[in-house]
């Protein structure tokens, strides 16, 4: 099995099932997702999309596995940067002790320059601290937008 | 050959100074860095340091390398138990930015060996303790069994 080229690792105090109905959400992505609309097809093989709020179209892809409520893995192509390879994105949520361990796998392409490795750190980082947040306290993290990659 | 820094980031609805005092108060890290207190003289620069817990005793020492509250804390990182840290200490940096109304903190764990199983240890347990902190200063509640 291939090592993933990133990790991102949190806890959450919730349930798997509760953790992946909110992931799977469209309506409630853009308050996790900051402000975009990520929407994830119900079985293997359905579109999978991140639309800016603006409605221009981030990323596109499909979803390759899922599997509710432990695993969903998506494939990745960023719209607007047809020469980045298409990465793949695992999500992984298994109950350890009386919560959640999320685990995000970012599965590159190809080599990606550093400052996506960084823009990528953000975001993630960004992302599962507003998912927590959210499942935790009912209230999104006030927004903070992503740095973009230089 | 050394293995890379371990670098986490997490965004906390609170403040910097907020944030700084859970991470310097051993009444505060007790109850989110798996029971351990965070003990220092005031977490100033050149201050030795452990994190002591009733149960597991001393898990490391260590020593501030520079202090800027509540900006910046650096210290040097020796575990008790790891074969790994017998080579020298590693090294733990906290930053926190203000992000709007939240902070970031970024936590820099580096100086490994290769291949180092301290590392992976480590690696596995800053997310747990963030984890913690974050829902304890969000929410009033650490993760109990998780850290």
């Amino acid at each position: 099995m291939r090592k993933p080229d990133a990790v991102f690792v949190t806890f959450i105090a919730a349930t798997p099932q509760a953790v992946w109905d909110l992931l799977t959400d469209k309506a409630r992505s853009p308050q996790f997702f900051f402000g975009y609309v990520m929407s994830v097809g119900g079985a293997a093989g359905e579109p999978f999309t991140v639309t800016r709020a603006d409605g221009t179209p981030d990323v596109a892809g499909k979803v390759l596995v899922h599997e509710p409520p432990h695993r969903l893995r998506v494939s990745w192509d960023m719209v607007a940067m047809p020469d980045v390879p298409t990465a793949e994105l695992e999500f992984l949520l298994e109950p350890v002790d009386d919560v959640v361990r999320l685990t995000i796998r970012q599965f590159d392409g190809g080599p990606i320059s550093d400052s996506f490795v960084e823009a990528g750190r953000e975001g993630w980082s960004l992302i599962q601290a507003s998912l927590k947040t959210l499942l935790e306290t009912g209230r999104p993290l006030p927004p903070i937008k992503p740095r973009p990659p230089q | 050959m050394s293995d890379p820094a371990f670098v986490y980031v997490v965004y906390i609805r609170a403040t910097p100074a907020r944030i700084w005092d859970a991470l310097t108060d051993p009444d505060q890290t007790e109850k989110f860095w798996f029971g351990g207190r965070f003990k220092t003289d005031g977490a100033r620069k050149g201050s030795d340091l452990e994190l002591w817990s009733e149960q597991r005793g001393v898990d490391f020492t260590g020593q501030i390398l520079e202090s800027d509250p509540p900006k910046k804390l650096v210290w040097t990182f020796q575990h008790t138990r790891e074969p790994d840290s017998l080579d020298g200490a590693t090294t733990v940096s906290y930053e926190l930015e203000v992000m709007g109304d939240d902070t970031r903190l970024t936590v820099t764990h580096d100086g490994f060996l290769d291949n180092s199983s301290l590392r992976r240890g480590v690696s596995g347990g800053w997310p747990r303790i963030l984890s913690s902190l974050k829902s304890m200063l969000e929410t009033g509640a650490p993760l109990t069994r998780a850290a």
